[in-house]
């Protein structure tokens, strides 16, 4: 369990893995002896919600669903825009050139990564479209029903996209990004006849197994949390709804 | 053969133990494990090679998030609902199959040989991939881009037969997806690349 008296540096030692989230609420390395309180007052973070979001992404069998589901909305969206940006402007594009460099560094047997690359290229667009319209349309009535329900005035353009598309249809249609990316380890696992640069083919690996497991704990937040949340409010607003009439 | 266990999980001690003397009656090689709760499940999960569960989601606490972490687990385990009419879709899109208790005799016992995916017959020859002969014809129609129900038209077979070879081979080879078939098999050579378009 990591807590707030713990040395950030230590933090790091014991889970290298967890830096990406770090960033992701603008706190970069260099730490010094500073403790994770300390940096967290530094920057601004909420430091609840950043050792939970740090300790469900160490440990997969801690989950504190209700402690989870207090936290102010706008938190987890911003947490949750910024995890779709690591994918899509670092980690994706990162995956996708060391495909290019495997494809550079093979002299036979070419064709097989160029398959490697397609199979990935489909998937980077289904992971962009999947983001995209969480980005744009998902997460800003999130935010408008937010603050409607705030100041206690149902507009009736959310009032129509409640109707039409509430949440609960977001959570039967929210699809598992991942399933391509597990399938992509295993053919390089087991099926793909190795290329001469194991190494690289190795690391490739590697973060095929980290963008997974990050994609993985950023589903169950959207799924479990979020929805959860946004449907409290749906009834909230609802409630309103029916008031005024 | 493809030995591996099966738990049905399931707290009404009827239903359970009706669904083990059917698949009992299916004669199927996996072992059966049963629980009557969400921990002993989870127990024999952690005990047993397990790759099937038939269970009533019911039974699990916090499904959603329970669902989700058995997805992070690293091996493939295809999940069967036990659905006694009040399933929410939410739920069920976790789910691989479901099974509904109000079925009859037939409509149970398909559904059970279906998810089980039990159509391999005696002496029917595998090549080197694991896969059988008929498993291969099938994952080059589906590699190829057909539909079940063009699969099942060429190959005249029921499109339920083509769904439960398709579940052996995705057991088998570990991948999923269309498109990741379709990979491993133009890897493999089993179609080329004009086919895959
Ligand atoms: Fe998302
Ligand atoms: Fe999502």
């Amino acid at each position: 369990m990591i807590t707030g008296s713990m040395k950030m540096a230590d933090v790091i030692h014991l889970d290298h893995s967890l830096l990406p989230i770090i960033n992701r609420f603008g706190i970069q390395l260099g730490f010094g002896d500073k403790d994770v309180e300390e940096i967290c007052r530094e920057k601004n973070v909420n430091i609840d919600f950043f050792l939970e979001i740090l300790n469900i992404f160490h440990d997969p069998n801690y989950f504190p669903k209700d402690h989870l589901q207090e936290f102010d909305m706008e938190l987890i969206l911003t947490y949750l825009e910024k995890t779709h940006e690591f994918y899509l402007e670092y980690e994706v594009p990162k995956i996708e050139s060391l495909i290019n460099e495997l494809i550079s560094s093979c002299e036979i047997r070419k064709e097989n990564i160029y398959l490697l690359r397609n199979f990935f290229m489909n998937y980077k667009e289904e992971l962009t479209t999947h983001i995209k319209r969480e980005d744009e349309t998902v997460y800003p009535y999130i935010r408008q029903l937010v603050k409607e329900v705030q100041i206690e005035k149902i507009s009736e353009s959310l009032k129509a996209q409640m109707n039409e598309y509430p949440i609960e249809a977001f959570a039967v249609e929210h699809d598992n990004v991942e399933e391509k990316l597990f399938d992509l380890k295993n053919i390089i696992i087991k099926y793909l006849p190795p290329p001469k640069n194991s190494n690289l083919c190795n690391f490739i690996l590697f973060r095929l197994f980290e963008l997974e497991k990050d994609l993985n704990d950023h589903a169950r937040l959207e799924d479990v949390i979020l929805i959860d949340k946004v449907k409290e409010l749906e009834k909230g607003a609802k409630e309103l709804l029916k008031l005024k009439k | 053969m493809r030995g591996g266990g099966i738990i049905i999980a399931e707290n009404f001690y009827l239903i359970r133990k009706g669904l083990i003397a059917l698949l009992e009656s299916l004669d199927t090689p996996l072992r059966i494990h049963e629980a009557a709760d969400w921990e002993s499940t989870r127990d024999l999960m952690v005990r047993y090679s397990v790759n099937m569960i038939i269970i009533n989601p019911e039974l699990i606490p916090d499904a959603k998030t329970e669902l989700h972490s058995l997805k992070m687990s690293h091996h493939i385990i295809t999940l069967m609902a036990i659905d006694k009419g009040n399933l929410s879709d939410n739920i069920k899109k976790h789910f691989d199959e479901i099974i509904s208790i109000s079925g009859n005799k037939s409509e149970l016992i398909t559904r059970l040989r279906n998810f089980i995916g039990q159509k391999k017959r005696e002496g029917e020859k595998t090549n080197n991939t694991g896969l059988s002969i008929r498993e291969t014809d099938i994952l080059k129609l589906v590699a190829r881009g057909y539909t079940n129900q063009e699969i099942a038209d060429q190959l005249f077979i029921s499109t339920h037969t083509v769904i439960s070879h398709r579940k052996n081979i995705v057991s088998k080879l570990g991948i999923k997806t269309v498109a990741g078939l379709t990979v491993y098999a133009l890897l493999n050579n089993l179609i080329n690349m004009d086919d895959a378009r």
